[in-house]
């Protein structure tokens, strides 16, 4: 019979080692923005700043390779298993990177939303302001297994197991947005302007908890 | 999910029919992490899955879970 469970160190290693892939490129990435920005001399990064880019960088990588072993232990467990749990691997990765790919636009979108209330936002600023409503959707929609990709994979991406990690996901992610939402509007009700500024990261924490909860719930049931 | 009142001998049965997590889980359609929930307590099946399993393990359900007192 093969080996069909994974010891307590590959499981951790089968966790860790995307997140720690995305937390280096994520400091990586910082680091080049912020050497293009002082080579250019518009906007001065300062040497703190570039110093915790590389640490973060540092960490990742680290983490990364002690994580390797178990990722490939992970992989080989995942061969053995069939389409079906390459398929929701596949669909628990795409939920742990979207949310953290949507922050970037979360913030462009929170930046364009105070240039339209403060009136001196152009065409670009409406529709980056307008991106967040699309995301906030999309996550929950791809939790859910509603769009088109997943319909098409419905009977790899469906069971007893997934529906419940689904309403734990979205009961989880409803809270985040009732708060969220009552907080705008006791905000809106003093300072109208700065509710509408805040709005798309209420909608980005809503919905990234919705996709985030899914992905934890999915990784702690795995080994 | 879980309930730590219901007790279960799917892993037992399971590895005495001679079957991995993942040829159970295939022949029952559906993931290997479901089978593996199951018998760690973690996920408590509806009674359709309770009984996928029991036909396919070729026991009676009582023989796969039971409630704890």
């Amino acid at each position: 019979m093969a080996e069909d469970t994974l010891t307590g160190f590959q499981r951790l290693g089968a966790r860790v080692f995307k997140p720690a892939l995305v937390i280096a490129l994520v400091g990586a990435m910082s680091g080049l923005v912020g050497w293009l920005a002082n080579r250019r001399g518009e906007v001065v990064i300062g040497d703190g700043l570039m110093t915790a880019a590389g640490v973060v960088t540092g960490i990742g990588v680290t983490a990364a390779l002690f994580a390797w072993a178990g990722h490939r232990a992970g992989l080989r467990l995942e061969a053995t298993s069939g389409r079906r749990e390459r398929e929701q691997a596949a669909r628990v990765w795409q939920l742990t990177v979207l949310p953290l790919a949507m922050l970037v636009m979360t913030a462009a979108a929170t930046v364009a939303a105070a240039e339209i209330v403060q009136g001196t936002a152009e065409r670009l600023e409406w529709i980056t302001a307008a991106v967040p409503a699309l995301y906030a959707l999309l996550l929950p929609v791809m939790v859910m297994n509603w769009d088109a990709q997943a319909r098409k994979l419905k009977k790899y991406l469906d069971d007893e197991l997934i529906r419940s990690m689904q309403a734990r996901a979205i009961i989880a992610a409803f809270f985040v947005l009732l708060v969220g939402t009552c907080g705008l509007y006791l905000t809106g009700l003093w300072r109208p302007d700065w509710a509408v500024i805040a709005a798309p990261a209420v909608l980005w924490a809503a919905a990234s908890t919705a996709s985030l909860r899914f992905a934890l719930l999915s990784r702690a049931y795995d080994g | 999910m879980g309930d730590g009142r219901l007790g279960s001998h799917l892993k037992e049965i399971r590895t005495a029919a001679g079957l991995t997590q993942a040829e159970l889980a295939d022949r029952i359609g559906v993931s290997r992490k479901t089978i593996n929930t199951v018998e760690n307590g973690v996920f408590v099946p509806s009674t359709t899955l309770a009984l996928e399993l029991a036909r396919t393990l070729g026991v009676t359900v009582e023989a796969l879970f039971w409630l704890r007192e």
